[in-house]
C-alpha cells in the first residue's frame, strides 16, 4: 500500500527541522502521552472493576457451591434449606432468613427453618409467622408463590400488604425481600429475609437469588423425588419383610443370598444364618434330589417358574414342609438370582392328614358300629338261650358244661361289641354330674391288683377339682385301658416302673394343639395317666388311636384299648392330648368339659342271686323276632304277664284303651323300622301315663345319650339283667 | 467495539508507517484515540478511522478494512500461536471460528460481540462461508482469511456471492484455497 498523503503531512523529506516542526512534534508526543495515560487510567478503572466482579462473582459461586454441597449432604429437605437460608444470610448481611413451603391449595405455609442473627430478638416475630398461613397473594411469601417472581419490600412498615408490619415495626426490620423456590414452572416454596437497614431494590441480590431459588428448587424436586424412591423401597421392603411366606434369593451356585426376616418365625434361625449358606444343606434327604433337578430345570430358561414342595429342616431339628415357587431372574440385572417364595404348609399338611384320620376313623366307627349293633341282637340271644339253658339243665348234665362254655363265649363277644360300641361313640351313654377323684379313688385298689407290685402307683387328686358330666361306667373304662397300657409300657426292661394318676383344673385361653385332639379354649378337668416306659415311637402316633391297631404281641391285646377311650371321651365332649417322649414315658391328658352342678352319689347296682318275680302286665316291643320271643319267655317265666309287639306302630296299634290302662311297664327297643322306642313312648304317654319305661339297645343313633333318670338296659343282656332291671324300674 | 481492534490497527499503522501517522490519522478521524485492549468503544471511532484512511489513501473503506484483516491475522497468529499450531491449513483453521476461537474471544474479552459464521463443507475444494454480523465487517474477515491463507502459504480466491451490505440477509463466500505462494 503506497504511504498516504497526509501520514507525511509537517514531515519535512528533506533538510533541517524547523522550528515549526519540533513545535509540532513536541504537541504531537504530549498528546500522545495523554492518550497514553488515559488508556491506562481506563485499563486500571476497568481491571478495578473486573476485580470487584470477580469477587462478587467468586462469592456467588461460594454460595452457590455451598448450597450445592449442602444439598448433596442433607437427608432431608429442611435440612439443606437451614444451610441455604443461613449462608443466603451470611451473603447477603440480612440478618433474618426463612423458609416457607407451598402446600397442595397454593396456600404458603411457614416452617420451622430460620436464620436469626439474634436469635431472643426475633423470638416473637418467628412465633407469630409460624402460626400464620399465606394465601397466594397475600403477604410477602403469598404475593411470591403467586407471581412466581421475587418481590422486594423496600418499606416494610408502609407496605399495604405486609400482615406483620407492626411487628417488624417494633423489630425495626426495614426491607424485605422473597424469591421463590421453583420446579419448572411451579412455585413449591418461598425465602424471605429481612434487613435493618431500609435497601432499595439490588438487581445483583436478586439475580443471585434467582439463581439460588432455581438450584434450590432442584434440590427440592431431587429431594422429593429421593423421598418418593425411599418411601417407595421401605414400602417394598416392609411388605418383603413382613410377609410371612419365605422370600429366598437363590445364586445360581444354589447358595443362598438373601432371605427375607419371616424365616426367624418359621425356622428359628435368623435371616443372616442362611446368607452365603448352600440351600440344600437344610432340605430333607429324600426331598434334595426333586428340589435340585426343578433348581436345574429353573436355571435352564431365563423367566421360568416351578412349583414345588419340599421339607426344610428347623432350628430344633424337626422337618417343615413347605411350598414355594421358584422364578429364574438371573437374567434380570437387578435381581440376578433364583427367587423362591414359600409358605409353611406343615399346619396345613397336618390339618389334611387329620382330615384322613378322621375320614378313616369315622368310616371304621361306622362299620363298628354296625356290626356291633347286629351282634349285639344276635349275643342277646345267645345269651338269654344259654342262661335259660343253664336255669334247666342239672349242673351234672354233660350239657350244662357246654352251655357254660357258650355262655362264657358269648360273655366275651359282648365285652367286644362294647369296646367296638365305644369306639364308633354309639354306645349309649347315661351321664352323671361326677367328680373324677372319687371314680380314681374307688378303682385305686383294683388298679393296684392290676399293676403288680413292681409298680409304683401315685395318685395326685386335688380337693378342689370340679366335676363333670360323663357316664361313669365308660370314665371308668377309659381309667382302666389307659391304666393297662401304661402298666404294659413299663414292663422290664424299665426300672422303676412308675406310672401316675393325677386330676386337676385347666382352663385354656386359646386352642391346645399337641400329639392327639386339638382342645379348644375352655374350663375342663383334667385327668392325666403317665408312665415312665418306652414312649410311643414316631411313626406309630398317628395310628394309635385307630381300631384294632396293637403293638402288643397277638392275643395279648385287641387294638381297642385307646380307640374305646377316644371314643368315649370325645363322645362325652372331651379331648383326649397325648405327650409321649422315647425312652422317656407317655402321658395321656383327658380333658373333660368343667360343669358347676354337684356330684351326684353313685350306687352300685344290686343283683340279687335270686331271680326277682313279678305279675305285672309289661308291652315288649322288639323288631329282632328271636329277642322277643326270649325276652317274653323269661318274662313269662319270672310271672309276668307280657304282650308283645315288634314295634312302635304294630305296639300303638295293639294296644286298645283298656289294655293300656293295665300295662304298667314298657320294655322297648330304641331303634326300630316303622316307629322307634323314643317315639312310641311319647305317644302311649298319652294312653298310659302311668306305665313306666325301660329302654333297651345295641345302640341308639339318633338318641344317643338319655337323659338322666332314664332306665336303659343295653344289649346283649343277660336273663338276670332283665329279671332284676324290671324289677328295679317297676319298683323305682 | 472492544479496543483490541483498535490497538490491532494502531499496531498495524505504526509498524507500516510509523507513529506519527497513527497520531495523524486520529486527529484527521477526530477521534479520542484512548484505546486500551479490555475497554469498549463506539463502533463509529473504528468507522471515522477506516474513513480517515480511505480519504487519505483514495481507496475504499472496504479495501482499508480487508487490508487490516490481512495485516492483523499475522500479529494475531503471533499473539495466540495455539490457535493457529494445531492446523495445517487454512481451511482448517477457518473452521474453527465459530466453535473454538469466538469461545475463547468472549472469556478474555465479556461482551464481545463476535460475528457468527457457517460454513457449508461438502466440498472438499472449495468452502461457503456465511457471515452475519450487525457491524457488517464482511471485509474484515475477508482480509483475516486472505491473512490465515498467507500464514499457510496458501492461495485464496473469493466470490462474494450475498452480500448485507446489498441489503442481503448474510455474506456468503465461496472460498478456494490453494497450495502455493501468490
Amino acid at each position: 500500500m503506497p504511504v498516504p498523503d497526509f501520514f507525511s503531512k509537517g514531515r519535512t523529506v528533506s533538510g533541517e527541522p524547523t522550528d515549526n516542526d519540533a513545535e509540532a512534534e513536541i504537541a504531537r508526543l504530549e498528546k500522545r502521552h495523554a492518550r497514553e495515560r488515559a488508556a491506562r487510567q481506563e485499563a486500571e478503572a476497568i481491571a478495578e472493576r473486573s476485580t470487584r466482579e470477580l469477587y462478587d462473582q467468586q462469592r456467588r459461586l461460594v454460595l452457590l457451591q455451598g448450597m450445592v454441597v449442602a444439598a448433596n449432604e442433607a437427608t432431608h429437605i429442611e435440612d439443606a434449606m437451614a444451610t441455604a437460608v443461613r449462608r443466603i444470610c451470611a451473603f447477603s448481611g440480612w440478618p433474618v432468613g426463612h423458609l416457607c413451603l407451598c402446600a397442595e391449595n397454593g396456600d404458603v405455609i411457614p416452617t420451622a427453618v430460620w436464620h436469626f442473627n439474634d436469635a431472643a430478638r426475633f423470638e416473637e416475630f418467628r412465633r407469630v409467622t409460624e402460626q400464620m398461613v399465606f394465601p397466594r397473594g397475600v403477604g410477602l411469601p403469598g404475593r411470591v408463590a403467586s407471581s412466581g417472581k421475587p418481590a422486594w419490600i423496600t418499606d416494610l412498615g408502609h407496605d399495604r400488604n405486609f400482615p406483620r408490619a407492626k411487628l417488624v415495626k417494633n423489630l425495626n426490620l426495614k426491607s424485605g425481600i422473597g424469591f421463590p423456590l421453583l420446579v419448572g414452572n411451579d412455585v413449591v416454596g418461598v425465602l424471605e429475609f429481612f434487613t435493618d437497614v431500609q435497601q432499595e431494590p439490588d438487581e445483583d441480590l436478586l439475580e443471585v437469588m434467582a439463581h439460588v431459588g432455581t438450584q434450590l428448587g432442584r434440590v427440592i424436586e431431587r429431594q422429593r423425588s429421593n423421598e418418593a424412591l425411599e418411601r417407595s423401597e421401605k414400602y417394598f421392603r416392609r411388605l418383603t419383610e413382613n410377609a410371612l411366606d419365605l422370600i429366598t434369593v437363590l445364586n445360581a451356585d444354589g447358595t443362598i443370598r438373601y432371605q427375607s426376616p419371616s424365616i426367624q418365625i418359621v425356622m428359628g434361625y435368623s435371616p443372616e444364618h442362611y446368607v452365603c449358606r448352600q440351600v440344600a444343606d437344610y432340605i430333607h434327604p429324600d426331598d434334595v434330589g426333586a428340589f435340585t433337578q426343578a433348581l436345574n430345570l429353573a436355571r435352564q430358561r431365563a423367566g421360568s417358574t416351578r412349583l414345588l414342595t419340599f421339607r426344610f429342616r428347623h432350628r430344633d431339628g424337626s422337618w417343615r414342609t413347605l411350598e414355594g415357587i421358584g422364578n429364574n431372574l438371573l437374567a434380570d440385572p437387578v435381581v440376578a438370582g433364583i427367587v423362591f417364595n414359600c409358605r409353611d404348609i406343615s399346619e396345613r399338611k397336618r390339618l389334611e392328614e387329620q382330615f384322613l384320620q378322621s375320614q378313616k376313623m369315622h368310616a371304621i366307627g361306622q362299620l363298628a358300629g354296625g356290626v356291633a349293633h347286629d351282634f349285639n341282637n344276635i349275643l342277646t340271644a345267645v345269651t338269654v338261650c344259654s342262661d335259660m339253658m343253664l336255669q334247666q339243665l342239672e349242673p351234672s348234665d354233660a350239657l350244662h358244661m357246654h352251655a357254660e362254655e357258650i355262655r362264657k363265649a358269648a360273655n366275651r363277644a359282648t365285652a367286644l361289641t362294647r369296646q367296638l360300641l365305644a369306639f364308633s361313640r354309639k354306645q349309649v351313654l347315661q351321664p352323671r354330674v361326677l367328680d373324677l377323684n372319687t371314680i380314681v379313688a374307688d378303682m385305686e385298689r383294683m388298679l393296684r391288683r392290676l399293676l403288680g407290685e413292681n409298680v409304683r402307683f401315685v395318685t395326685v387328686l386335688p380337693p378342689d377339682l370340679g366335676r363333670v358330666k360323663a357316664d361313669p361306667g365308660q370314665i371308668e373304662q377309659v381309667i382302666l385301658n389307659l391304666v393297662v397300657n401304661a402298666r404294659d409300657a413299663v414292663l422290664p426292661p424299665v426300672r422303676d416302673p412308675q406310672l401316675v394318676i393325677e386330676t386337676a383344673n385347666v382352663t385354656f385361653d386359646r386352642t391346645h394343639v399337641g400329639l392327639g385332639d386339638e382342645v379348644p379354649p375352655g374350663d375342663y378337668v383334667m385327668l392325666a395317666i403317665s408312665d415312665n416306659g418306652a414312649g410311643i415311637p414316631q411313626d406309630i402316633r398317628a395310628h394309635m388311636f385307630e381300631p384294632f391297631f396293637t403293638t402288643k404281641e397277638r392275643g395279648r391285646g385287641t387294638g381297642l384299648g385307646l380307640a374305646t377311650c377316644h371314643g368315649i371321651v370325645k363322645q362325652s365332649g372331651g379331648r383326649i392330648s397325648v405327650y409321649t417322649e422315647e425312652g422317656r414315658g407317655t402321658k395321656f391328658k383327658v380333658y373333660l368339659p368343667r360343669v358347676t352342678d354337684a356330684a351326684e352319689v353313685l350306687r352300685p347296682p344290686h343283683q340279687p342271686a335270686v331271680l326277682p318275680r313279678g305279675s305285672e302286665t309289661v308291652l315288649l316291643v322288639e323288631d329282632e323276632p328271636s329277642l322277643r320271643n326270649l325276652g317274653m319267655d323269661v318274662l313269662r317265666e319270672l310271672g309276668y304277664r307280657v304282650i308283645p309287639a315288634a314295634n312302635g306302630t304294630h305296639a300303638l296299634d295293639i294296644v286298645e284303651h283298656d289294655t293300656a290302662q293295665q300295662i304298667q311297664l314298657v320294655v322297648t327297643d330304641v331303634v326300630m323300622p316303622e316307629m322307634g322306642g323314643l317315639e312310641l313312648v311319647e305317644e302311649l304317654r298319652k294312653q298310659a301315663p302311668q306305665a313306666k319305661i325301660l329302654y333297651t339297645s345295641g345302640y341308639t343313633e339318633e338318641t344317643i345319650v338319655l337323659g338322666a333318670g332314664i332306665a336303659f338296659m343295653q344289649k346283649p343282656y343277660t336273663v338276670a339283667t332283665l329279671a332284676n332291671k324290671v324289677r328295679e324300674v317297676l319298683d323305682g | 467495539m472492544k479496543g483490541i481492534i483498535f490497538n490491532l490497527l494502531q499496531e498495524i499503522v505504526e509498524a507500516e508507517y510509523g507513529e506519527k501517522a497513527w497520531d495523524r490519522m486520529l486527529e484527521a478521524a477526530q477521534v479520542e484515540g484512548a484505546y486500551t485492549s479490555l475497554g469498549s468503544y463506539p463502533d463509529s471511532d473504528l468507522g471515522k478511522l477506516v474513513g480517515a484512511a480511505a480519504g487519505a489513501l483514495k481507496q475504499s473503506p472496504d479495501d482499508i478494512v480487508r487490508w487490516v484483516g490481512r495485516k492483523a491475522l499475522p500479529l494475531l497468529a503471533a499473539k495466540y500461536p495455539h490457535f493457529f499450531r494445531p492446523h495445517q491449513s487454512a481451511r482448517s483453521f477457518v473452521l474453527t471460528l465459530n466453535q473454538i476461537i469466538h469461545p475463547e474471544v468472549r472469556k478474555f474479552y465479556p461482551g464481545a460481540n463476535v460475528p457468527e459464521f457457517d460454513f457449508d463443507v461438502s466440498s472438499p475444494e472449495v468452502l461457503l462461508m456465511s457471515y452475519r454480523s450487525a457491524r457488517r465487517l464482511c471485509s474484515f474477515a475477508e482480509g483475516l482469511v486472505e491473512g490465515a491463507a498467507a500464514h499457510y502459504g496458501e492461495q485464496v480466491a473469493f466470490e462474494h456471492l450475498s452480500c448485507m451490505k446489498r441489503g442481503d440477509a448474510k455474506c456468503l463466500f465461496r472460498i478456494s484455497f490453494r497450495k502455493g505462494e501468490p
